[in-house]
């Protein structure tokens, strides 16, 4: 698996399933599945931006970056090396 | 209580009223809404603080309807059982929203700010912890299971989903730290508190 994926995984598991497995694919949904919310989109947003020591600007909030964690490590993988 | 109301007043009086008449400054500031709203929360936590319970049951009833007066009228909710230090000052009223585990000494609040608990989390230990000397600017929301440090300045409209470390100011959503300097504030409630005090 990915380590970025691996890293959403874990972060979704301990704050929002409170430690219990992650049980979807990386292609779901977040929002849709009411896996996070939107408060959970910005809780998600500021982990990575701690997590990986990068500013991520409003106009990258969009549903082909953030839809889901596969989606995710596309974006982040995607950005220049900070 | 009364000290600790005492100290609220004269808080939001030093900060938001030095230039005023005398009749702003020691008449207005006591029936202003944020400073009702404080007076009966104030009164709520001592009650919920007693520890006879027929008494305390019997001293409930005028919060409840005291409390309930308040939010119909100013839409300002702080939770009684919140623990809040001295000199809590809500400046303007409206769409505050006050249930933190526990707020420091000095603490500004402007209006819609929201300080709660996350929908995902469980029991007390999810609510904000908010330190000593913090500026909560108009329309900011302070969410989970954070704390926020001493000293600090949310700005407007932020919201603050992790934690905030002492001497900073965030802004954003999610709230970004964009100083770690915040003397200005420390220097201005020293100020207050040895005037209080002198």
């Amino acid at each position: 698996m990915d380590p970025v994926e691996q890293r959403i995984r874990e972060f979704i598991s301990k704050e929002f399933l409170e430690g219990a497995a992650a049980d979807f694919d990386a292609d779901d949904s977040l929002l849709e599945t009411g896996l996070i919310d939107s408060i959970g989109l910005f809780r998600l947003v500021a982990f990575l931006e701690e997590a990986y020591r990068i500013r991520i600007p409003d106009q990258d909030l969009l549903a082909e970056n953030f839809r889901s964690i596969s989606h995710i490590a596309r974006y982040l993988n995607a950005r220049p090396a900070a | 209580m009364f000290d600790v109301i005492r100290a609220d007043v004269a808080l939001k009086r030093e900060w938001f009223m030095k230039e005023e008449s005398w009749l702003v400054r020691h008449v207005r500031v006591w029936i202003e809404p944020g400073t009702l709203a404080v007076i009966v929360y104030r009164y709520g936590h001592w009650v919920q603080s007693m520890k006879v319970p027929v008494l305390r049951e019997i001293l409930l009833v005028p919060y409840w309807i005291a409390k309930l007066v308040i939010v119909v009228t100013t839409q300002i909710y702080i939770a009684s059982r919140a623990d809040i230090g001295e000199g809590l000052v809500l400046h303007n009223f409206s769409g505050v929203y006050l249930m933190p585990k526990r707020i420091g000494k000095n603490c500004i609040v402007f209006q819609g700010v929201l300080v709660g608990h996350l929908r995902h989390s469980k029991g007390a230990r999810s609510a904000p912890v908010i330190g000593d000397n913090v500026f909560l600017g108009a329309g900011c929301k302070i969410l989970g299971d954070v704390t926020v440090g001493n000293n600090v300045v949310v700005g407007a409209n932020s919201l603050v989903v992790t934690s905030v470390p002492d001497n900073c100011t965030v802004v954003g959503v999610p709230a970004r730290i964009v100083s770690r300097n915040t003397e200005w504030i420390r220097e201005k409630f020293g100020k207050i508190a040895e005037h209080h005090s002198g």
